[in-house]
């Protein structure tokens, strides 16, 4: 592990992705229902791209955010022709979001965050333990 | 000279001192070493002293090695050989008082 | 009083505190390669690691020059190619890793404990206690 806090870098990687994804997927959720955005289209899904980022020296990575990515998939469309975005026909495109989709993520992300909150406490406490040899 | 008996203790046969009695008496006490006197009582507790040093080595391999069955019996196998250890060493720093104090004596 | 283990012991207590140093290396990389695990758990394409340092070190001493491949001994974290894969190609179980890393810091742990009481022992011995 490069340096003596390598496990530390790669756990505080791991939990910033994960806010990241926890952040992008507040905010599919509070778009879920935006049918007309700032270009005059309907909100679409928004998913970070995550990637290894392998430390210098080591075989072993820790993980990056190299973007953040549209989803082209189209919105329903629904019949509403109440709505004020709705075209000629009385249809209004929806934001192709889901918000049961969007949830699965947010708890997934959530026990990844978890998760790596754990894997650096252990590191804590290992690094902690090795000292008291020297007591 | 009365002999006092660790066995009380209750830590393991490798913390009974059998008793050393001064004549060839033998008085019956649990593990004694009867007429073999000082020197035989000694070899005797050196040789459980190895014996728990021995266990603690093995139990650490094993350990380090992923093959020890629970973590309890290494944990107080590991700390019976530092106790003991303890004890011989502060039984050897009295006895060599001791000596010093008999041949201070010297008329 | 103690099992005793079929393979030949190492004789005496220097020698199993090489074996004991080896071994929390050996549970420090594992975190590592856990730690990995765990921040690439919704990584597509990441497959996981590990890293058996139990397996290394048997192995060393398996060897006919055990000081020299104890000494030389490395762990290296190798990718664990069994267990399922979900769509984007990721096949991290993220409760498993958490379970794994729980482990393998109790033993750390207790090969740490184990090590720092052999040097109490030694301090008795040479006077410093």
């Amino acid at each position: 592990m490069s340096g003596l806090f390598g496990p530390f870098d790669i756990s505080a990687s791991g939990m910033a992705a994960e806010r990241l994804r926890m952040q992008v997927i507040a905010e599919n959720l509070a778009n879920a229902n935006s049918t007309k955005g700032a270009d005059g289209l309907p909100y679409r899904r928004k998913t970070v791209v995550l990637q290894e980022a392998p430390q210098f020296d080591s075989v072993l990575a820790g993980v990056e955010a190299t973007g953040i990515a549209e989803d082209a998939r189209p919105g329903r469309r629904v019949k509403d022709p109440t709505n004020p975005d709705a075209d000629k026909d009385g249809f209004v495109t929806l934001p192709n979001v889901d918000s049961v989709t969007e949830m699965v993520d947010l708890i997934t992300s959530q026990r990844g965050f978890e998760a790596n909150v754990q894997a650096m406490n252990d590191a804590k406490q290992m690094f902690q333990k090795a000292l008291d040899i020297l007591r | 000279m009365t002999a006092i008996p660790i066995t009380g203790i209750g830590l393991g046969p490798e913390f009974s001192i059998p008793p050393v009695t001064g004549t060839e008496s033998t008085t019956g006490q649990e593990g004694a070493a009867g007429a073999g006197g000082f020197g035989k009582a000694l070899g005797g507790a050196l040789e459980k002293l190895a014996e728990t040093q021995q266990t603690a080595t093995e139990q650490s391999q094993a350990l380090a090695l992923g093959k020890a069955p629970d973590i309890q019996t290494v944990a107080i196998d590991v700390e019976r050989a530092n106790l003991a250890i303890q004890l011989a060493t502060q039984v050897r720093n009295r006895a060599v008082d001791a000596y010093h104090e008999i041949f201070r004596m010297q008329v | 009083m103690g099992r005793r283990l079929r393979r030949e012991t190492i004789v005496g207590m220097f020698d199993s505190i090489t074996l004991l140093e080896k071994a929390m290396v050996g549970a420090g990389r594992r975190h590592d390669a856990l730690s990995a695990n765990v921040a690439n758990a919704n990584t597509p394409g990441y497959r996981r690691v590990d890293v058996d340092f139990h397996g290394a070190l048997n192995a060393a001493l398996d060897s006919s020059d055990r000081d020299k491949a104890l000494a030389n001994v490395e762990f290296t974290a190798e990718q664990d190619g069994s267990g399922a894969v979900r769509e984007d190609g990721n096949g991290v179980d993220i409760d498993r890793e958490m379970a794994s890393l729980t482990e393998n810091n109790l033993e750390f742990q207790a090969i740490a404990g184990v090590l720092r009481q052999q040097f109490r022992t030694l301090e008795t011995v040479i006077g410093n206690r």
